[in-house]
This record gives C-alpha cells, sequence and structure tokens, in this order.
C-alpha cells in the first residue's frame, strides 16, 4: 500500500548479487589454481634440489669412512660451499653445530624460508639466503643430519607468484565488483523506467508506454508483453469513459425534458395562493422526486468518473489544513442551526496533491454525513493532522454510530445502514468518499468513537 | 413577462442546442421572460449566426454536431467576438468545466437545469450592472462594504463579518439587483460544484441577514420563492 516505498537500491538488486556472487566464485578459483601452482613449485624445488642433496650426503658418508669425524668433516663442508647448509643433531634433536638451525619436524624433506626457519639454536636462514631446501636423515648411531641447498630462486619466484597472485585478485576484485555495479545499475535503470511508467499508470495517465532498448533481451520481451497489456487496458477503460459520457448525454438528455414538462405542467395549474402562484403539491413532489433521481445520477458519474482515474490529471498541491478550516468555519452555522456543536481541530501545514474539487466534496460529505445522522445537541469535532508521511482527516462525532459488523458495507453504493432514514439520501455519501480516497491512493475506515462514529482518512502527504 | 416588443437590446439571445424539444423549451421559456431568441440546431449554423448579426449573449451545447461547441467558442473568440457564452452540458467533470471555461466561455451549466437557473445566469453575465467589479467600495442603499479594509457598516452601524459571510455579502452587492440562485452562491462563495445536502446556504443567508437587516425597516436581502436570492435596495 505504501506508494513510496524506496524505490530499488543497486546493492538489493538481484542482478548486483549474482554478479558479486560471479566475481567470489571466479576469485575462488583463482586462489585454487593460484595453490596449485605455488605447491607445484615447492615440489619443483625439492626435485631440482634432491640429487643435490642426496649427493651431498653420499659423499660426506663417503668421507666419514675415509677420515672418521663426521663433525670434522661438517665443518670442511662449511667452509668448502656458501650455499649448502648442515645441522647436526643429537638423537633427541637437540642441536650440535652446523651453520643452520635444525629444521623442526624429524627426518624427511623439509623447505625453510624466512617466515618458517624459526630454530631454537644455530643460526636462522642466513642473510641474503631466502629459502633452504634439504633432508633430515638419521644417521646409523641415532643423531639427525640435516643437508641443505640454497633455493633462494626458487623462493623468489614463489614470492612472485604470490604478488602476481594478489594482483590479479586485486584486478579480478575490483574489475569484477564495478562490473556489477554497472550491472546492477543498468538493470535498475531498466526496472526503474517499467516502474515509473507503473506508477503514472497508477497515477490514472494510461496513454505511458515502456521504452524498448531494441537488444530483445529478456527485459524486451517483457515489456513489449506489458506494452501490450498497457494498450488494451486504456482501450478498455476508454471504452468505459466513453460508456459514461454517453450515458451522461443519452440519459439525461430525457431527464431534462422530464423535468421542463413537470415545470411547464406545474406553472400552468399553478394556483394563486398568499404567497404567489402555488403549483399543485403533487408536481412539486414529482419535480422533488425528478431532482434526487438527476442527484443519484451526478453522484453515481461522479464516482465512475473517479473510479477512472480522471481526476488526476487535475491533481495539483492543496493546503489541506485551509481547505478543511474554511470548510469547518462554513458548516459550523450549519451544525448550530440544528443546535450542534462542530470543532475544528486543524494542524497548520497538512499539504497533499490532489484533485480540490473532489477532496472538497469528500469533506463535505464527512461533515454533513456527522450533521445529518446525528440528533440536536451533538459534539462533532473535524480533525486534521500529519501522522508520519501521511495526513489524517478525523471525522467525528458523539451520535448513535454504525455497529462494527457493518462498517465495511457502510462504504458500498445505495447503503443505508438506518432502515428509519429509508428515503432520506441517496446512500452514496461513503460510497463517494471512498472512491475520492482511492483516486488519490489513501485507506479510509470506520471506527468506534465510543460512544459514535470515527471516520479515518490517510492520504499521502506531500 | 410578456415579449411584446422584440427585438430588445441586451435581451437578443443566440442558441445553438442540437436536441430539438430541448432547444424549443428553452427557447419557449427565455422568449417568455422577455429575450427574443435565434436558434441554431449545429454548429456550423452557429458559427455563420454569430458571425453576421449582433447579439447579447450566447448559450451554446457543448455537444454539437457539425463543429462541436468548444470549437465553436474557440472560433468566435479568435474572430474577436466577445459576447458573453453560456455552455450547456450533460458534462460534468471538472476539467471539462475547467475546459469549457478556457475556451472563452462565461458560464458553465449542467444539465439538467432549472430554467430559473439559466435565466439567473444569462442576467448575471449578459447586463453587466454599473458596478465596478473591481470598485474598492460597494453600495446598496445605506449598506456600505469597504473591500480594502474588510468593512461593512450599515448607516452608521458597524457590522462585523466572519471571512465566509464578508464574501457571500460582497458577491450579492456586486450583482445587486439580479437575482442569483442557490448554485450560483455555491460555486462563488464556496467554490463548490456539487449539491450539498444540508442547508449550507440557508444558515448563512440567515446569518447575514441578521447582521444586516435586523433592526432596519427596510431589508435588502431578499429571498426569490424557488430561485434564489437578491440584493436591492428596493422591493
Amino acid at each position: 500500500m505504501d506508494a513510496r516505498r524506496q524505490r530499488g537500491n543497486v546493492f538489493r538488486m538481484a542482478s548486483f548479487r549474482l554478479a558479486v556472487l560471479g566475481t567470489l566464485l571466479s576469485t575462488l578459483s583463482a586462489i585454487i589454481v593460484f595453490a596449485l601452482i605455488y605447491i607445484a613449485t615447492g615440489r619443483a624445488a625439492r626435485e631440482e634440489f634432491a640429487p643435490i642433496v642426496t649427493g651431498d650426503f653420499a659423499d660426506l658418508q663417503s668421507d666419514i669412512a675415509l677420515d672418521g669425524t663426521l663433525r670434522a668433516q661438517i665443518a670442511m663442508a662449511i667452509r668448502a660451499s656458501s650455499h649448502s647448509f648442515y645441522a647436526l643433531a643429537d638423537a633427541q634433536g637437540r642441536w650440535i653445530m652446523g651453520n643452520i638451525a635444525l629444521p623442526p619436524g624429524g627426518p624427511g624433506w623439509h623447505m625453510l624460508t624466512a617466515g618458517t626457519a624459526t630454530g631454537t639454536e644455530g643460526s636462522a636462514l642466513p642473510p641474503g639466503v631466502a629459502a633452504v631446501v634439504g633432508q633430515t636423515r638419521r644417521l646409523t648411531d641415532g643423531r639427525l643430519l640435516f643437508i641443505g641447498e640454497d633455493a633462494s630462486v626458487f623462493a623468489r619466484l614463489n614470492r612472485f607468484i604470490a604478488y602476481l597472485f594478489a594482483a590479479v585478485f586485486g584486478v579480478m576484485l575490483t574489475i569484477g565488483l564495478l562490473a556489477s555495479l554497472i550491472i546492477a545499475n543498468y538493470s535498475l535503470r531498466r526496472v526503474r523506467a517499467i516502474s515509473s511508467v507503473s506508477h503514472q499508470i497508477v497515477a490514472g495517465d494510461l496513454s505511458h508506454r515502456i521504452k524498448l532498448y531494441g537488444i530483445d533481451d529478456e527485459l524486451d520481451v517483457l515489456i513489449t508483453d506489458l506494452n501490450r497489456m498497457l494498450a488494451t487496458i486504456e482501450r478498455l477503460v476508454e471504452n468505459a469513459r466513453q460508456v459514461t459520457s454517453d450515458i451522461a448525454h443519452d440519459l439525461r438528455t430525457p431527464l431534462t425534458r422530464l423535468r421542463d414538462h413537470l415545470v411547464l405542467a406545474a406553472r400552468r395549474t399553478a394556483e394563486p395562493g398568499p404567497a404567489g402562484p402555488a403549483p399543485a403539491g403533487g408536481l412539486v413532489r414529482a419535480i422533488e422526486q425528478t431532482d434526487q433521481i438527476i442527484a443519484i445520477f451526478a453522484a453515481l458519474l461522479r464516482i465512475a468518473e473517479l473510479d477512472a482515474g480522471a481526476s488526476k490529471a487535475s491533481f495539483a498541491p492543496l493546503d489541506l489544513s485551509a481547505l478543511c478550516g474554511s470548510l469547518a468555519e462554513s458548516y459550523q452555522p450549519v451544525a448550530e442551526d440544528r443546535g450542534q456543536r462542530l470543532a475544528a481541530e486543524i494542524e497548520p501545514g497538512c499539504h497533499i496533491r490532489g484533485d480540490a474539487d473532489a477532496i472538497t466534496q469528500m469533506v463535505v460529505n464527512l461533515v454533513e454525513n456527522a450533521i445529518r445522522h446525528c440528533p440536536p445537541g451533538t459534539e462533532m469535532a473535524l480533525r486534521v493532522r500529519h501522522v508520519g508521511e501521511w495526513v489524517a482527516i478525523e471525522m467525528a462525532d458523539r451520535g448513535p454510530g454504525i455497529p462494527e459488523a457493518l462498517h465495511e458495507r457502510a462504504f458500498d453504493r445505495f447503503v443505508r445502514l438506518d432502515p428509519a432514514r429509508r428515503g432520506e439520501g441517496h446512500g452514496l455519501g461513503l460510497a463517494l468518499v471512498r472512491a475520492v480516497v482511492l483516486a488519490h491512493e489513501g485507506s479510509v475506515a470506520l471506527a468506534d468513537n465510543g460512544p459514535g462514529l470515527l471516520v479515518r482518512i490517510f492520504l499521502p502527504a506531500s | 413577462m410578456s415579449a411584446p416588443a422584440p427585438p430588445a437590446v441586451g435581451k437578443r439571445t443566440l442558441l445553438v442546442e442540437d436536441d430539438a424539444e430541448t432547444c424549443r423549451f428553452i427557447a419557449g421559456e427565455l422568449e417568455a421572460a422577455g429575450y427574443t431568441v435565434t436558434a441554431v440546431a449545429h454548429g456550423r449554423a452557429g458559427l455563420l449566426q454569430a458571425g453576421t448579426a449582433e447579439f447579447d449573449v450566447l448559450v451554446i451545447d457543448r455537444m454539437l454536431p457539425r463543429l462541436d461547441g468548444l470549437s465553436l467558442v474557440t472560433a468566435l473568440r479568435c474572430m474577436g467576438i466577445t459576447v458573453p457564452i453560456i455552455f450547456l452540458t450533460a458534462l460534468s467533470r471538472v476539467d471539462e468545466r475547467v475546459e469549457g471555461l478556457r475556451a472563452g466561455g462565461d458560464d458553465y451549466l449542467i444539465k439538467p437545469f432549472a430554467v430559473a437557473e439559466l435565466l439567473a445566469r444569462i442576467e448575471a453575465i449578459g447586463r453587466r450592472g454599473p458596478l465596478n467589479p473591481q470598485a474598492a467600495l460597494l453600495r446598496v442603499g445605506d449598506l456600505a462594504l469597504d473591500r480594502l479594509r474588510w468593512r461593512a457598516t450599515r448607516g452608521d452601524r458597524r457590522i462585523d463579518l466572519q471571512p465566509r459571510e464578508f464574501r457571500l455579502l460582497e458577491y450579492l452587492m456586486l450583482h445587486a439587483g439580479k437575482t442569483l440562485t442557490r448554485t450560483m452562491l455555491l460555486e462563488a462563495v464556496w467554490d463548490f460544484h456539487f449539491d450539498p445536502r444540508t442547508s449550507l446556504v440557508e444558515s448563512h443567508i440567515s446569518r447575514l441577514r441578521a447582521k444586516v437587516d435586523r433592526g432596519f425597516d427596510r431589508p435588502l436581502i431578499h429571498t426569490v420563492w424557488g430561485v434564489g436570492y437578491r440584493m436591492s435596495d428596493g422591493r
């Protein structure tokens, strides 16, 4: 019902969510691909260095066979090569000697990088070395020996791959999100175009059509169908309007003639009386009845026009406070003449957009309903105030009221709830009120005023 | 109420109405009220008549064969013909009334109407009274209305008026001597284009009478039985 609900937010668009999901999925696949590359690089490094390391172990073992002490051989080997690394530890893994810490984790292949080389004793990675790949073996006497090779090249390659990954990831995410926004914006624009046209249609202007983008996508297909539907609706409404004004012409003319003949007959048969010539009572009543038919007809036509949205063309800004204030002032004497009291409780500055004639007639109907259905001595009040984004118009009285079960029926055409008043009025007053309210996209309801009747109308404030 | 000597200046009427019976009735009633009536049945005949002969008021139906009422009036106004025009119509829609007035109509009467209503409207727009509608001071007998200071006095007695009573009195005084119908008052004073179902006009007139006429020998606000009200210093 709330016509002024937020009209679409880019971030809440289905297309935006889909595009973001797509971006996240492709980012995820990128992560997997890069992880595989990363792992493969590590494995390649090990495969590259495995023969060297294995060779070193073999050399060391053959050297030990020649010249008994392992420690001396290791010290020699350290001196001989700047990119081979050794660590000797006892059976419990306690470091004994070498130029690097023993990698944690026992026997097996290890890759040490700046982040993972956290030996407690000995040196960590030497300066200028980014990574070491090597193997820890348990010697026959139970001691642990780690021999590693400088794998800086691979570490640099890995770092390069990581940087590349971060860059690609960033670019992908940025482009993906930007593209999502653009796609969502585009869809939102098209949805808004449809929504704005449908608002104009709801507002009564049926001539609008939604613009095609001419790209034959699913929205264009939908728009083509919607436009075809709108054309049909417009034709039907135009037909209904045509019928209405035809009836207006075709039935009002004979009604005019009937009334004219009655007036002529009344004049011809008038007999002189104390206050000028007085026509026969039967003819006077017949003229009154004709006027009654004409009034019913006018009210019905008015309701039909309002339902067809005919008054939308004349919508303009309207100061409801001023209008109701002036109507209350006009009707206070009428109420006083009937011994009633009509109070006006009107908050200033309540503005709406509407048809001044229709709104005037609506408020007049409310006030006259109260005046006509309440006995002398009744207190009544016309109230206007802001309620959030709405303007509330209330007509409250302390009269006989309407039983709650009949509240909804009270708005139907030709319903007179008080059988004692049959013949008075035409039972279209509240039906017309509702037609005006609906034409203004508002709501109307009856409530118990404890005692009495409360008619409450909400119209969108402007 | 007879019309012995046509054509009386100020009472020459052109009636353009396609329905023969309605036309005969209106013409008969207008003639009974002293008007001379030239009646034609379609728009082009109306254009020809209005363009060649002198009239004091034109009464034109909105829906006419051959040239519709709206186009006829637009054409007449383009030709520089300034005679007052009253539209007759079965269409009561607000925008259609506005359209009619914008095309150059001076008044708009919705069918069916009482003949007295048409006569009152012809009288109100046909012969403009001696009063200038812009006059700052309106006078009827010893009643004076100062429109700039929003003040009314009768003789040397000051009359306090509510805003709506002021507008009602102002409208009555501007058309002093002419009969104003209830519908005319509703349109001019309240801007109501529908029939209220309570005695709105009567209540306000009776209050205005109590202020303007009570305590004076000669009443100024008169009731015209079955038609409406008239303000005048005479009868």
